[in-house]
């Protein structure tokens, strides 16, 4: 197909990136390996010892794994809506930002799954999950949900993506070795640029953009239901499904931008990701923001306002210095106020703050979806009268650090294997614009 | 326990000591530990039934950390005795609970002059019990057990018959058989007639036709032992038998109806598209080649 | 002294100086002539050593002591339905309990349980600051809208006709959201045990009636031991318990029983004001409590002779004080 200037030059600028490994990023390569390392080591120990091994006992029975879980999945949700929202609504601004917010949502797809795995006490039976279905557990719920939205994602994602194949496979300008330039033409589906493929794909694209949308919202949902079915004070709310939905479009912007940034640090590519394009990504940062501040405070309101006594007892454990109140309020001040207050003021709304803002953001939301999860299991109905210190308080293991660690890991590791793979740019999207 | 850890430690010195001299050898001393029997108690008991069937049994215990505790799978035999012999009637095995139940037929059994039956049960011991037996004496005796039925009220009228002849101012209680253990529905004192009357309850759940299986009791008489008779009426209120198939509930097997609708309508949705968008990439593809 | 280790045996140090001397010979020895480090040879036959309560040291065949379950042999669909026509209930009476701990310790032997784990539990309740406490035995609810069944993907907890909430260990997967939803923490989790199928289920380790063994990575609880009342016979808790504390029984026959009384359940509640606990969940639970009045004993009774570390437990309520 027709490769116009604009596309060539945009090839030569990541030639070297997607070529072959840099000293660079075998150096990250190898540091990720290690943690991820450290994590099968724990994983094995885990499987050998049993879940002792974790902080987890019978009233905290969901720890740093569910955590994480949630907070990948979230940020897959993320970035897929915004995805799917960008392309659907022609946003301008959105060609540089596409690939790394399908991306995102690739790969903590992949990601997040993996920590269900390990807080289930036997994976041997994973596949019990299929063939004992019930329809009416909301676990079973979020497998399907988890499983078909992984398709949505990998189908968007591919979707984006063919007509750079077919740039990758016709360029002259890259030197890659024939297994890739293979790879490449079967990716690329025969791809010309003929009228009637460009429609079919124009199509396809704005059909899976337009699924995406309502089905994250479901997918989102069904995520708090886990915990919004349960009979638990601070869980047992019909806010979680809104709620859960909003953070996770929020988490998700934020790990864009600071993806973004790594990107435009690591390449070069401040000709692509300018300081306005951080500065729209703050204007969606400021508006989940402020929405994600409502929620939360609305959420913590009834609960305070209405004092029942389980309500009560959560809520004092939140609002305590002593248990997590430190952490109750760091993680508001990060999720809420910091990237409220640095998008707000145009001296404030510099790509490096907004990153910085983003990163304690989306830092504060993992924070959040632990005290989501733990000071709850914390507080049974009964009282715990124990005196095993673990069965009373949770903390996490260096066996749960270790896989939460692998997990992050492998989180960029794939990053960089992708970015390796296809551009972080996506040049097809900018020949259109000159045609 | 001071005085026990003493004694104890006195033990372990001594047996340092010998274990210490030459030519002493302990091992052989294992013979010597040869452990005794454990001694046995023996009790047993007899239920007169309908139509002189004779229950006969035998409970064999041991005390074990302060209590009696019941012995399984010990054969006891079962005899009885006249003035100048002694007959076998059978054997049975201690169940779980310690319990060796033998029935017999009443009739069968040889009597004294005062048509007493003289029982026997014996547990003959082995290696690790002693034996231990017992005897009991008992006159063969019964209950009547007539059902009134009128538009408002059940009861039933028992008679309480020794050697055919009334026995008064006895306690004799009703009861229905349940899952554990029977409910006592009544008591009563027999007149001089041997008879009284016990009103019956009418709200008792009963099985899936109402049948209740009623039993009156004369409970361990010093002469006749346990008397009892059953009786089988349709006095209760019948269940419902449950129905086999679970019903359409969240903590059922088997789904609401809106829950699989909403299910099928939002799968089809999603992958509906994802066909669509499937097959125009095949499109995309075939294009491409004929291009 | 690991010959001790069984607990048929142990019982019976308890009998004080005499008879503890007399075990202790009888180690020393045992040890010294089988040369091995006090490795229990014993353990390969069937017979146990005794002391009588006369200090004779006696020798036993283990299989007329052994709390050994006999337990019928039923199929899948037999475990997943229930026992036919039943309605098992229970009622707790707070007033009896002195939290003796004898339906916990039966309820460990009964399904072979480590000493921590305690599928029936004594919480020492007190509703209000100014309330009374009170002992609060506490089984697993079997609740007719059981929240725990509701969330399982795999029909692992299911309910059954009979009443009573079962778990397949066998298929449990081990996600613990069972746990979670239960607002009464009844389930545990097997989170490092090993698996160990005692003898007496060796033939048929699969049975979700029994809850034995143990499987690793999966979700227990209380079962109200169907295998036993398959046979007719009252769960191990009501048995064990000295005061009574616990009536069960078939709500379709309308009849509770403790083992000592029996009585019209329907009545026992009419009479005792029976309640379930936190009603307003709308659970549904089997089990019905019959308030503490008229209480038989005090409620320090329960906690005076407890073990240290027991008592600690209880401190937040402050009985001490």
């Amino acid at each position: 197909m027709d490769i116009s200037k604009k596309q060539t030059a945009i090839l030569e600028k990541f030639a070297p990136y997607i070529e072959r490994f840099d000293t660079k990023s075998r150096v990250w390569i190898g540091l990720l390996l290690a943690v991820i390392a450290v994590g099968l080591y724990a994983l094995i120990l885990q499987i050998v010892e049993g879940h002792i091994v974790t902080g987890m006992r019978d009233n905290v029975v969901w720890g740093l794994y569910i955590v994480n879980f949630i907070f990948f999945i979230g940020i897959s949700y993320g970035g897929a809506i915004l995805a799917g929202i960008l392309h659907l609504f022609k946003v301008p601004w959105r060609r540089p930002i596409m690939r790394i917010a399908v991306l995102t949502a690739f790969i903590s797809a992949l990601i997040g799954p993996i920590f269900i795995i390990l807080c289930i006490g036997r994976f041997d039976r994973l596949h019990f999950l299929l063939i004992h279905a019930r329809l009416q557990s909301p676990i079973f719920w979020d497998v399907v949900a988890i499983s078909t939205y992984l398709a949505g994602a990998v189908l968007f994602m591919y979707l984006l993506m063919i007509k750079d194949f077919a740039i990758y496979r016709d360029s002259e300008v890259l030197d890659l070795p024939p297994w890739r330039k293979k790879l490449y033409t079967a990716l690329a589906l025969n791809y010309q640029g003929t009228e009637s493929q460009i429609k079919q794909l124009a199509i396809s694209k704005n059909l899976i953009a337009l699924i995406m949308i309502p089905m994250v919202v479901v997918v989102s949902s069904v995520l708090s239901w886990i915990f919004g079915m349960t009979l638990r004070p601070g869980w047992h709310s019909t806010i979680f499904g809104p709620y859960f939905v909003l953070a996770a479009i929020y988490s998700g912007a934020g790990s864009i931008v600071i993806l973004m940034w790594i990107f435009r640090k690591a390449y070069q590519l401040e000709n692509y990701l300018t300081d306005k394009h951080f500065a729209y990504m703050g204007y969606i940062l400021l508006a989940l923001g402020a929405g994600y501040g409502y929620f939360t405070f609305s959420e913590y309101l009834t609960s305070w306002f209405g004092s029942e006594r389980w309500d009560e007892e959560v809520i004092d454990k939140l609002f305590s210095p002593s248990e997590y109140g430190w952490w109750f309020l760091i993680s508001n001040v990060f999720a809420i106020v910091i990237p409220i207050v640095v998008v707000a003021f145009k001296k404030l709304r510099t790509p490096n703050l907004v990153t910085l803002a983003a990163l304690l953001m989306v830092f504060g939301m993992w924070i959040k979806r632990y005290l989501i999860v733990v000071p709850t299991l914390e507080t049974p109905l009964l009282p715990i009268q124990d005196t095993r210190p673990e069965y009373i308080h949770y903390s996490a293991t260096w066996v749960e650090w270790a896989l939460t660690f692998a997990g992050f890991a492998t989180f960029i590791l794939f990053f960089i294997i992708m970015a390796k793979l296809v551009t972080i740019v996506t040049v097809s999207d900018y020949a259109e614009e000159k045609k | 326990m001071s005085l026990s850890k003493i004694i104890k430690w006195s033990g372990l010195i001594c047996l340092l000591c010998i274990s210490l001299s030459p030519g002493t050898l302990i091992a052989q001393d294992e013979e010597g530990e040869e452990p005794e029997a454990l001694r046995t108690r023996a009790s047993l008991s007899s239920v007169q039934r309908n139509d002189d069937v004779l229950d006969l049994k035998m409970l064999m215990r041991a005390k074990i950390d302060d209590r009696y505790t019941g012995l399984s799978g010990l054969e006891v035999v079962f005899s009885a005795a006249t003035d100048s012999s002694e007959v076998e009637l059978g054997k049975a095995t201690t169940n779980e609970d310690g319990v060796a139940t033998l029935t017999v037929n009443a009739k069968d059994i040889p009597r004294d002059t005062a048509n007493r039956m003289a029982l026997m049960a014996e547990f003959d011991g082995n290696d690790e019990f002693k034996g231990s037996d017992d005897d009991i004496e008992i006159l063969p005796a019964r209950i009547l057990l007539e059902p009134i039925e009128t538009d408002s009220s059940l009861s039933l009228k028992l008679t309480l018959l020794a050697n055919d002849e009334p026995v008064e101012d006895e306690d004799v209680s009703l009861f229905v058989k349940r899952l554990f253990s029977p409910l006592k529905v009544g008591e009563a004192t027999t007149d001089e007639e041997g008879a009284a009357e016990i009103v019956f309850p009418m709200d008792l759940p009963g099985d899936g036709e109402g049948q209740l299986e009623i039993f009156a009791r004369l409970e361990d008489h010093s002469d006749f032992g346990t008397v009892e008779v059953a009786l089988d009426e349709p006095w209760g209120k019948p269940v419902s038998q449950l129905s086999q198939k679970l019903p359409q509930a969240l903590w059922s097997p088997n789904p609401p109806t809106w829950m699989i609708l909403t299910f099928i309508i939002l799968m089809a949705a999603v992958w509906g598209h994802y066909a669509v968008i499937v097959y125009k990439l095949i499109q995309v593809k075939r294009e491409g080649k004929v291009g | 002294m690991s010959e001790l280790q069984n607990n048929n045996r142990r019982d019976f140090l308890k009998k004080g100086a005499w008879g503890v001397t007399l075990a202790a010979w009888g180690q020393l020895v045992f040890s010294c002539s089988s040369g091995e480090e006090g490795e229990a040879a014993a353990e390969a036959t069937d017979t146990v050593k005794l002391l009588t309560p006369d200090g004779e040291l006696v020798e036993v065949d283990s299989k007329h002591l052994k709390h050994i379950h006999k337990v019928k042999k039923i199929s899948q669909q037999q475990a997943r339905a229930g026992i036919p026509g039943k309605k098992f209930v229970m009622a707790i009476d707070l007033a009896r309990c002195n939290n003796a701990r004898k339906c916990i310790t039966a309820c460990q032997a009964m399904h072979h349980l480590p000493s921590e784990k305690e599928w029936v539990t004594v919480k020492l309740m007190k509703d209000s600051k100014d309330g009374a406490p009170y002992w609060f035995p506490k089984t697993c609810f079997h609740c007719d809208n059981p929240p725990c069944v509701k969330v399982c993907p795999v029909n692992a907890t299911y309910k059954r006709q009979d009443g009573l909430v079962l778990i397949d260990s066998e298929r449990c997967i081990g996600c613990k959201f069972c746990m979670t939803a239960c607002p009464y923490s009844t389930r545990t989790f097997n989170w490092g045990e090993k698996e160990e199928v005692p003898e007496d289920f060796a033939t048929h380790p699969d049975n979700p009636e029994t809850s034995v063994p143990s499987r690793p990575g999966t979700v227990e609880k209380c079962d109200f031991c169907p295998d036993m009342v398959r046979m007719g016979k009252l769960p191990d808790c009501v048995t064990a318990c000295p005061n009574g504390v616990f009536y069960f029984g078939d709500q379709n026959e309308d009849v509770v029983t403790n083992g000592s009384e029996t009585v019209r359940f329907s009545q026992l509640i009419k009479d005792r004001s029976g309640y379930r606990y936190m009603e307003d969940l709308g659970t549904e639970p089997r089990v019905w409590y019959l308030p503490p009045r008229d209480r038989i004993f005090p409620v320090e009774r329960g906690y005076e002779s407890l073990p240290e570390e027991i008592k600690e437990r209880y401190k937040d309520v402050g009985l001490d004080g």
